[in-house]
C-alpha cells in the first residue's frame, strides 16, 4: 500500500513496577512540544469545527480513525456485559439483557478509558465520548482546549474531559499513571519533538496491555507532493507550514521506537 | 486503496459545496419576524418537514431504528388532518401506488405492511409484468392507495409514540448561531423549534428547498397524467386501475403483449382490458414533470422524495424511488451514530446524496427518453424501438436484467 497515511496500533508491554517510579526530574523544559508549532495552532483554534475549512481532512479521517479504534478496542475487551450475560444467562430476564444490548449498541465503549493526547478541538475526542467512552483531551494549546470545551455537549458532560496540559505535565501526577485502556495520538507525531521520550511517556500512563493509536503521516515522495506541496502550496487547503516533512516519521521506523522501549524497560 | 479514493471523492463534493453556499444562514426581510417573537418551543433531534407517504415513513423508519431510539423525532404537518380510519368497504380512491419490492421489503421490517394488507391491496397481476417463467418466484409488486399506505404507516408511528403535529408550515429557518449545532425553524403561526437534523419531504414544490436556495433542473413535459377508477369488462372483482397516462399506458401494454412468451397464457386476457364504467368523480388529471434537486444535501438538511426528485409517473418509480430515499438516508444516519458522529454533519450527509444522486439521476434520465422515445412518431425510431424491444425479449438475460431493476432498483 502506497499509504500517505500510516496508522499502526501498537500493544504495550507489561511493566514491572519498580519502572514505574522513575522520576522526571526536569519538568518545565524537557516537553516534547514545540513552541513555535503550538502557536501556530492558536491561529487555527477557532475554525476547528469548520467542516469545510483547513480540518476538513481531520473531520473526514474520522470515518476512518473512529471505527478503526472503535473495533480495536472491542477486540481486545470484548463489553463487559456479554460475560455477565453470559455467566447469569438464565437468571437474567429478557427485557434487561434486550435493554443492555441496546445500550451496547448505543455506547459500545463504555467502561473504556482513553487519552487522547492533541486532541485540539475535540474532533476525535468527541465521537469517542458519545461511543460511551470516558476521556481526556490534552494539549499545550489553550485555545484548542478552550474550543474543544466550548464545543462539547452537554450530554457528554463527565466522560469528556479536557485538560490543558502537556503529556509530561500529565506524567508527574502519580495518579495518572497505568490509568488508561488506550491511547491515542492521532495526527500528533509529525507535530512533536521527541518522540522517544513522547512513546516512554505514553507508556507511563497506559494500563499493562493496553493500547496506543498512533496516526500519523508517513515520510514519502507521495507525502510530500500530496500534503505539503499539493495542500499547503498549491491547493491551500490548510496554511502553509502546517507540516515539515523532515519531521514526518516512517511507519518502521515508529515501530523500532516502540520495540525499543519494550526491550529497554521489560 | 478503494477507502482512500471514496475520500477523495467525497472532499471533492464537500469542497464543491463550500464554495456554492459561502455563507450558510438564510437571511429574510427583518420586517417579517424578528427573532424574539418566536420563543423557542420545542428542542429536537431530528424534524420531518412534510407528513406525506415518504415522509411519515422517513419518521417511521428513524423512530423504528436502534440507533435513534432515545431520540426525539418530529414529524411536521402543514395540513390540518391526515387521513383517517381507513374502511375495507369504502369505494377505492384514484389515488393509489404500484410499491416495488424493494417497498414492501422496507414496509415489512417496519411492520407497516401487514397492517396495509389487513386493510386492502392488490398484487400486481403477474402475467402483465412478468418477463420470464424463472422469474415467477420473484417477490411481487403491490397496488396500495395512499390513504392506505399513509394510515397504516400513522398506526405504526402512533404505537411509537410519535403524533404528526399538524398546522405546522416552516415559513423560514436558519442556523442557530448561539448553538451551532442545530438548526432553527420559524412556523407560520409564530412558534419555533430548534433541532439538529431538518429532513425535507414536502413535496415537489418544497419551500425548504427553495429557502435553501437549491437549485434544481427541471422541466415540463407537455402531458397530463390522468387517473380514474375503472371497471374492467373482464374481471369485475377487481375493480382497480393504476393511474398513468392513458395513451402512453396503452402503448406500453401492447409493448407488454408483445414481449410475454405465448406459452405463459393459461387463461385468454384481452390486452389492453375492456373498461366498461368508470366510477363518478374519481378522474382526475395533473400535470407531468421532471425535477432533480442539483444538491440533496445541505449541513444539517437533507431532502428526499418529491423534494429531492419527481419522475415521469409512466413507470411507476416515483414513490418508490422516494422509500429508496429513507432507506439510504436511514443507513447513512445509523452509520454517523454508530461512528458517534454528529450525524446532521456534511460529512456523513454527503454520502447520502453521493449514493442517491447517481441512481436518481440515471432513473430520470432512462424514464425521460423512453417518454421521448415513445411521444415521436418518426418512422426511423419507432422502427428502432420495436427491433430494440423484440431484441431484448429474444435474450433471457437482458429481460432478467431489466426486471431486476424495475423491481428493486427505485
Amino acid at each position: 500500500m502506497s499509504s500517505r497515511r500510516l496508522v499502526i496500533v501498537l500493544r504495550t508491554f507489561t511493566r514491572s513496577h519498580s519502572t514505574s517510579t522513575t522520576k522526571i526530574t526536569s519538568s518545565s523544559f524537557s516537553s516534547s512540544v514545540d513552541v513555535a508549532e503550538v502557536s501556530k495552532f492558536r491561529l487555527l483554534a477557532d475554525r476547528w469545527w469548520n467542516e469545510n475549512g483547513e480540518f476538513q481532512a481531520l473531520h473526514s479521517l474520522n470515518q476512518l480513525r473512529v471505527p478503526f479504534i472503535r473495533e480495536q478496542l472491542l477486540q481486545q475487551h470484548p463489553p463487559f456485559n456479554l460475560h455477565l450475560s453470559h455467566a447469569t444467562e438464565k437468571t437474567i430476564q429478557t427485557p434487561t439483557l434486550a435493554m443492555s444490548t441496546s445500550k451496547n449498541f448505543l455506547e459500545p465503549l463504555k467502561g473504556f478509558k482513553l487519552l487522547d493526547i492533541g486532541c485540539g478541538g475535540g474532533l476525535l475526542a468527541e465521537p469517542l465520548a458519545r461511543l460511551g467512552a470516558s476521556i481526556l483531551g490534552i494539549d499545550a494549546c489553550l485555545e484548542s482546549i478552550e474550543t474543544a470545551k466550548l464545543h462539547a455537549d452537554l450530554s457528554l458532560t463527565g466522560r469528556l474531559n479536557y485538560k490543558h496540559v502537556t503529556l509530561e505535565q500529565l506524567c508527574e501526577d502519580q495518579s495518572e499513571h497505568e490509568k488508561y485502556d488506550a491511547i491515542i495520538a492521532s495526527e500528533v507525531f509529525e507535530h512533536i519533538n521527541d518522540i522517544d521520550k513522547f512513546v516512554e511517556n505514553t507508556n507511563k500512563l497506559l494500563k499493562s496491555g493496553g493500547l496506543c493509536f498512533v496516526t500519523t503521516i508517513n515520510r514519502t515522495v507521495t507525502s510530500y507532493v500530496v500534503a505539503i506541496l499539493g495542500a499547503e502550496y498549491l491547493f491551500r487547503a490548510v496554511p502553509q507550514g502546517t507540516h515539515d516533512w523532515n519531521r514526518l516519521i516512517k511507519p518502521v521506523d515508529l515501530t523500532m521506537i516502540f520495540e525499543k522501549m519494550k526491550t529497554g524497560t521489560a | 486503496m478503494k477507502m482512500k479514493n471514496l475520500l477523495v471523492k467525497r472532499l471533492s463534493l464537500i469542497c464543491y459545496r463550500s464554495f456554492q453556499t459561502t455563507c450558510p444562514t438564510f437571511t429574510v426581510p427583518p420586517t417579517i419576524t424578528s427573532p424574539s417573537l418566536n420563543s423557542i418551543t420545542d428542542d429536537v433531534d431530528i424534524a420531518i418537514a412534510g407528513g406525506g407517504l415518504v415522509g411519515s415513513a422517513m419518521a417511521l423508519a428513524l423512530a423504528s431504528s436502534p440507533a435513534f431510539q432515545n431520540r426525539k423525532i418530529l414529524l411536521l404537518e402543514s395540513q390540518s388532518k391526515l387521513p383517517q380510519i381507513v374502511s375495507k368497504t369504502q369505494p377505492y380512491s384514484n389515488r393509489v401506488y404500484a410499491l416495488s419490492p424493494g417497498t414492501i421489503d422496507l414496509f415489512q421490517k417496519l411492520g407497516a405492511f401487514e397492517l396495509m394488507k389487513s386493510i386492502r391491496v392488490q398484487k400486481v397481476a403477474q402475467s402483465l409484468i412478468s418477463f420470464d417463467q424463472s422469474l415467477n418466484n420473484d417477490p411481487l409488486a403491490y397496488i396500495v392507495e395512499n390513504d392506505v399506505i399513509q394510515y397504516a404507516i400513522l398506526e405504526r408511528l402512533k404505537a411509537l409514540n410519535i403524533q404528526p403535529l399538524l398546522n405546522s408550515k416552516i415559513k423560514q429557518f436558519e442556523y442557530d448561531k448561539v448553538n451551532q449545532n442545530s438548526v432553527l425553524l420559524h412556523f407560520e403561526n409564530r412558534s419555533s423549534i430548534r433541532t439538529k437534523l431538518l429532513i425535507a419531504s414536502d413535496g415537489y414544490q418544497s419551500t425548504i428547498r427553495e429557502l435553501a436556495k437549491i437549485s434544481t433542473m427541471k422541466w415540463d413535459y407537455d402531458q397530463f397524467g390522468i387517473v380514474a377508477t375503472v371497471q374492467l369488462a373482464d374481471d369485475t372483482s377487481d375493480v382497480y386501475k393504476r393511474p398513468g397516462v392513458i395513451s402512453l399506458t396503452e402503448r406500453l401494454r401492447s409493448y407488454w403483449h408483445q414481449a410475454l412468451p405465448e406459452t405463459n397464457y393459461t387463461t385468454i386476457r384481452q390486452l389492453p382490458p375492456v373498461l366498461i364504467n368508470i366510477e363518478p368523480n374519481s378522474r382526475a388529471a395533473f400535470p407531468l414533470s421532471l425535477l432533480n434537486a442539483n444538491q440533496y444535501v445541505r449541513p444539517r438538511l437533507a431532502l428526499i422524495g418529491d423534494s429531492a426528485h419527481r419522475i415521469h409517473p409512466m413507470a411507476g418509480q416515483g414513490v418508490n424511488m422516494g422509500f429508496t430515499d429513507v432507506q439510504c438516508l436511514t443507513e447513512i444516519l445509523e452509520s454517523a451514530v454508530r461512528d458517534g458522529a454528529d450525524y446532521g454533519s456534511l460529512m456523513y450527509l454527503i454520502n447520502y446524496e453521493r449514493k442517491r444522486q447517481s441512481n436518481v439521476m440515471a432513473k430520470l434520465i432512462s424514464i425521460d427518453s423512453l417518454n421521448r422515445l415513445y411521444s415521436t412518431n418518426f418512422i426511423p425510431l419507432v422502427a428502432l424501438r420495436s427491433v430494440g424491444l423484440s431484441f431484448v425479449n429474444e435474450f433471457p438475460s437482458f429481460k432478467n436484467f431489466f426486471a431486476k431493476r424495475a423491481a428493486y432498483d427505485a
